[in-house]
């Protein structure tokens, strides 16, 4: 490993010459003022080619497409097309009586989504607008759009936002605002968000409600369908078992998404009604993003099981980050006040080398990047972040192969128990893969997979104990175990799982 | 001009003219060594500051240097389109084993080291060894879980170390131009 005092010191000695331009505020400031000059040019000429918006049936030409091309330059706002000079579409534009109502509650609530308090200053708002208005299953909504210039920025945007009925209180409410990206807009709402309304984009929209996932082989695979807009609506219903979390809509091709395709061209947020739960309580917002893994309550950050045990190295990392945390102890530091009253340290007990638990990061990485490789991630997913575990069980297998077992996690609602298989100790190749179907945070035994070969089952309960038996009716095995992970042989057909408060036999389904 | 707007200038002048010289270390080692690179990317995260300056809630230092690490590490996804995460690629997947010493760096071999570095593993390596930033301050700054800091950490030591090796397959990345030099 580096030594990482030298590594420090290193930076500090080879940027200690660098000096900036002795007129690096003057140009910034200049810069930023032309960066404004820039985008309130690009406004200007963008209001105008809006007004040449042609209107035929409701389908809008993007003859302002052009904008950005003719002026360019790097923030200038991509402009797709203009709202506000575009009829109301739906048939409830000439309803008085909804639109009336749905235009005090979008200038009521919408001070909720800036996040704006009674008093403060709001900045710049222009006149909304009524996009749409029409009947769903979900009852009456509306789509308004209108421009914000937040107080002390010089850059203005249009917001698109639905008013609709909450499944709550049946009230209408301002329940999804986004800014337009000019790539169209999708929002889901009514019970359990399943209703899917939005505008078109220039380019056509692609909607997959989630992944499929292979019973036998954990492989995920997603169905996409075009969403072709009527009278310049987008309405859908989606199915009963579909969860708004996985929901993903594109406008690439899907067929030819690829990782970097995505990178460049990332999946239109589907807006839910997790949006208004975020303005009302933005520090709920955080929950929202990431399902229920099997780790979420366990005690480390990043956990590794070895099976057997014995084939654990000197020290795990997670020992290791401890050790090292014990190294910032002041015995181990040495200070000195320098003569401008600075003090510099350095510790002067070197922290030891330990390879072995370097290896379980990078065991992490290479089963992840094989279960994305063999089309057992959703690629969608991994886009929007982590998407696997924080924990692997690694286990020596009988025939010298090592196994690594962990979770997947491509739907919101669970993860996946899956395993891979490498050839040999340098794990250069991927021999074999097992699924061992949802993770199960609530039951008994929360994962198991069946290795190839009858190599045996690896379960896992955390922390608890955990017998086996072969027959139904046979005794009991022990069996070892590290913190609840057990590699069991292939013959078992229950477990046993013993922890604080009650024992549960648990059946191995192959 | 107002007078809140000539405030607005006089902090935001006063703040360029103090801090930058420690920023633009920053961005120097955020850019692998390349100082032009470096002054590009301080001038663009400050104009982009400039708008803010009001709203900015906070130390205006960290905020420059979280913006300069996700400049530049955006920098590095758009220019060469790969997937953020711990992507690797096949001929990177050489087991990170190493001898028990510790390789030392010089001042000298520094700036090419984190050139060979792809610039989200560059941003942690600087900001946790050279701005002294916690795991998770890193995390938080860059927008990614604290696992993937320290798996980043732990494979941008270990490459560093393998580019070291006199006869390892990183030596030569020890004599090539810095990473802003090859745009």
């Amino acid at each position: 490993m580096i030594d990482e005092d030298s590594l420090r010191e290193a930076m500090r000695e080879t940027t200690d010459g660098l000096r900036p331009p002795t007129r690096l505020a003057e140009e910034v400031i200049g810069g930023a003022r032309a960066r404004r000059r820039r985008r309130r040019r690009t406004g200007v000429t963008a209001v105008a080619l809006a007004a040449a918006l042609v209107v035929t049936g409701g389908a809008l030409t993007t003859m302002n497409l052009t904008t950005t091309e003719v002026l360019g330059g790097e923030g200038a706002p991509a402009v797709a097309r203009s709202w506000f000079d575009v009829p109301t579409r739906g048939d409830l534009a000439d309803d008085r009586d909804f639109v009336g109502r749905a235009s005090t509650t979008w200038r009521d609530e919408l001070p909720l989504f800036l996040g704006i308090r009674a008093g403060l200053d709001e900045g710049g708002r222009g006149d909304p607008h009524l996009v749409a208005a029409t009947t769903t299953p979900s009852g009456p909504a509306a789509i308004f759009v209108q421009r914000h210039a937040p107080p002390g920025d010089d850059e203005s945007y249009d917001m698109l936002g639905l008013v609709a009925q909450s499944p709550e209180d049946g009230e209408l409410h301002l329940l999804s605002v986004g800014r337009d990206e000019g790539k169209g807009q999708l929002y889901l709402f009514g019970e359990d968000d399943r209703t899917l309304i939005g505008l078109p984009g220039p380019e056509p929209l692609h909607l997959s409600t989630g992944p499929d996932i292979d019973g036998s082989t954990g492989e995920v695979t997603r169905q996409w369908e075009e969403l072709v807009a009527e009278d310049g609506l987008i309405l859908r219903q989606l199915p009963a078992d579909s969860h708004a979390h996985d929901v993903v809509a594109a406008t690439e091709v899907p067929d030819t998404l690829i990782p970097e395709e995505l990178e460049r061209r990332p999946p239109l947020a589907v807006l839910t009604s997790e949006s208004r739960a975020a303005a009302l309580d933005p520090g709920a917002a955080q929950h929202f993003l990431r399902p229920r893994s099997l780790d979420s309550n366990w005690n480390e950050s990043l956990t590794f099981f070895y099976l057997p045990v014995a084939s654990r190295p000197a020290l795990t990392y997670q020992e290791r980050l401890a050790e090292e945390e014990a190294l910032d102890s002041p015995d181990n530091w040495r200070c000195e006040t320098g003569e401008n009253g600075g003090e510099s340290c350095e510790r002067i007990t070197a922290a030891p080398s330990h390879p072995d638990s370097e290896r379980e990061l990078d065991l992490m990485d290479r089963t992840q990047r094989a279960l994305w490789d063999s089309g057992r991630a959703d690629l969608i997913n991994h886009h929007s972040g982590g998407v696997f575990g924080s924990f692997l069980v690694i286990v020596r297998m009988t025939d010298g192969r090592i196994a690594t077992i962990g979770e997947q996690w491509n739907r919101v609602q669970h993860g996946e128990a899956h395993a891979v298989v490498f050839t040999d100790d340098n794990l250069t190749e991927v021999d074999d893969f097992a699924y061992g179907g949802p993770t199960r945070p609530d039951d008994p035994v929360q994962l198991s997979v069946r290795l190839p070969d009858d190599e045996g089952w690896v379960v896992l309960s955390y922390q608890a104990a955990l017998r086996y038996r072969t027959t139904p009716d046979g005794p009991w095995q022990a069996v070892e175990s590290d913190r609840g992970a057990a590699l069991l042989p292939a013959e078992a057909v229950q477990v046993e799982v013993s922890r604080e408060g009650g024992t549960d036999v648990v059946e191995l389904v192959r | 001009m107002t007078g809140k707007n000539k405030d607005w200038d006089t902090e935001f002048t006063d703040f360029v003219v103090h801090r930058s010289p420690a920023l633009l270390r920053t961005a120097y080692l955020l850019a692998g060594g390349d100082p032009e690179a470096a002054r590009d990317l301080l001038q663009d995260v400050l104009e982009r500051m400039y708008p803010r300056w009001p709203r900015i809630t906070g130390s205006p230092e960290a905020y420059a240097r979280g913006a300069l690490a996700n400049t530049a590490a955006n920098r590095w996804r758009r220019l060469s389109r790969r997937v953020r995460e711990t992507p690797l690629a096949p001929g990177q997947l050489a087991p990170a084993v190493d001898g028990p010493e510790e390789a030392v760096v010089t001042a000298d071999q520094i700036a090419p080291l984190l050139a060979s570095l792809p610039p989200r593993m560059r941003a942690v390596i600087v900001l946790r060894f050279f701005d002294d930033l916690s795991e998770r301050q890193v995390a938080e700054v860059l927008g990614c879980g604290i696992g993937t800091v320290k798996s980043q950490t732990s494979r941008g030591l270990a490459r560093m170390r393998e580019a070291l090796r006199p006869d390892g397959p990183g030596a030569a990345r020890l004599t090539t131009t810095p990473a802003g030099g090859q745009r």
